[in-house]
């Protein structure tokens, strides 16, 4: 009735939608956000915390709601600060990325891994893998864009997140299938 | 390695901030945004929603305006401003700029002085901070001539930072100027008004 009195249909059905959506992108910016806290944190509490913080300091900073990019910068530099106060964490560089992983293939479905057996593989990823990971599968960004975001070369992203898919397919494959064979072909018993 | 991040997505797709939750987020949000109301569903209910909705509207126009050079000009003065004013903890105690750069090990570049920097300033220290939005350094030095301190930052010079042109302005009685540098963007502050 509102709409009515003060505006055409047209016009209430653009507000509509347009409030609608807003919302709606808001809601679902602090989701990716939480889910980026989650890939660097692995724990849902502390990724909680830490986009709410982000999300206040980005929102301070500008006055209104941030864009993707200015989110994610903050929950990053609010989880290194983190970082620097416990102390007790290491928070590794892009460029410090072991050479563990090499190539082992498994017969089983991916697919089928409980979500509990995926986290706890993820858990043992250091934190600059599983944010790569993110970001480049979850999230779709390129490795030029994870290099800008976390102050890398684009080779090194490159190198890391293959690494890193590698060994998380490993850790989740030694979990499920014995034996299981490299791409050098080497048989591993255990 | 397909069906892996196909997994990986939807693992992390199923991880959802509950309602409660997103509510309190994006009400922290809106008291701290100086435009303040315009986020939250609450305030959209009941009789007041349209004229959310019409703030909404305007905001997503002010969005459009969002990063235009003036606009980002204006966030780092501000930022510089209230950076040296807070006069919050040095974290880092170093005698010298390489000796912070040193400390610093978080920052995703050199810490290193501007070409037109006064040698004469005695370093008292450094802490992180960040300028819109970039991990960012803050040295503070003081200028033994005056016995005033100053304030300088430093950021990567990344593309947002890389369109701010160089300027030196007065916000709420700090100089500050800003300028880019040797693939660095600087911020420099003080209360006095012979900023180098």
């Amino acid at each position: 009735l509102l709409l009515q009195d003060k505006f055409s249909p047209a016009q209430g059905l653009v507000i509509i939608v347009f409030s609608r959506s807003s919302k709606q992108s808001v809601e679902m910016l602090i989701q990716a956000g939480y889910r980026y806290a989650y890939a660097l944190q692995n724990d849902s509490g502390e990724a909680q915390g830490l986009v709410h913080d982000a999300w206040l300091r980005a929102s301070q900073s500008i006055g209104r709601a941030p864009d993707k990019a200015l989110l994610f910068r903050c929950v990053r530099n609010i989880h290194i600060d983190q970082y620097r106060r416990s102390r007790n964490v290491r928070f590794s560089s892009v460029d410090d990325f072991g050479r563990d992983a090499g190539d082992q293939t498994g017969a089983f479905d991916v697919e089928e891994v409980p979500d509990a057996q995926l986290q706890s593989a993820l858990a043992t990823l250091r934190e600059t893998e599983r944010e790569v990971l993110f970001l480049s599968i979850v999230e779709g960004y390129t490795a030029g864009e994870i290099a800008e975001l976390t102050g890398s070369k684009r080779g090194t992203v490159l190198s890391l997140i293959h690494r890193a898919r590698l060994k998380l397919r490993n850790i989740i494959t030694e979990d499920n299938v014995t034996p299981f064979v490299s791409t050098a072909g080497r048989i591993k018993h255990d | 390695m397909t069906e892996i991040d196909d997994r990986l997505r939807d693992y992390y797709q199923s991880l959802q901030l509950n309602t409660t939750d997103m509510q309190d987020i994006v009400q922290s949000g809106q008291e701290q945004s100086r435009m303040g109301g315009i986020f939250s569903a609450r305030r959209l209910g009941g009789s007041t929603w349209v004229a959310a909705a019409l703030l909404l509207l305007s905001i997503s126009v002010g969005i459009h305006e969002y990063g235009t050079h003036s606009e980002r000009t204006y966030r780092t003065l501000n930022e510089a401003a209230i950076n040296h004013s807070t006069r919050l903890q040095l974290e880092f105690e170093g005698r010298t700029i390489v000796e912070i750069d040193q400390l610093m090990l978080q920052l995703p570049f050199k810490v290193q002085l501007p070409t037109a920097f006064n040698k004469q300033y005695k370093v008292l220290g450094a802490r992180y901070c960040t300028i819109n939005g970039e991990l960012a350094a803050h040295v503070k030095f003081l200028d033994r001539e005056t016995d005033k301190q100053i304030s300088l930052f430093m950021t990567r010079s990344v593309d947002d930072l890389q369109q701010i042109n160089a300027t030196s302005e007065q916000v709420d009685g700090v100089n500050v100027s800003l300028w880019n540098e040797s693939g660095l963007f600087y911020a420099m502050a003080s209360r006095f008004p012979d900023i180098p």
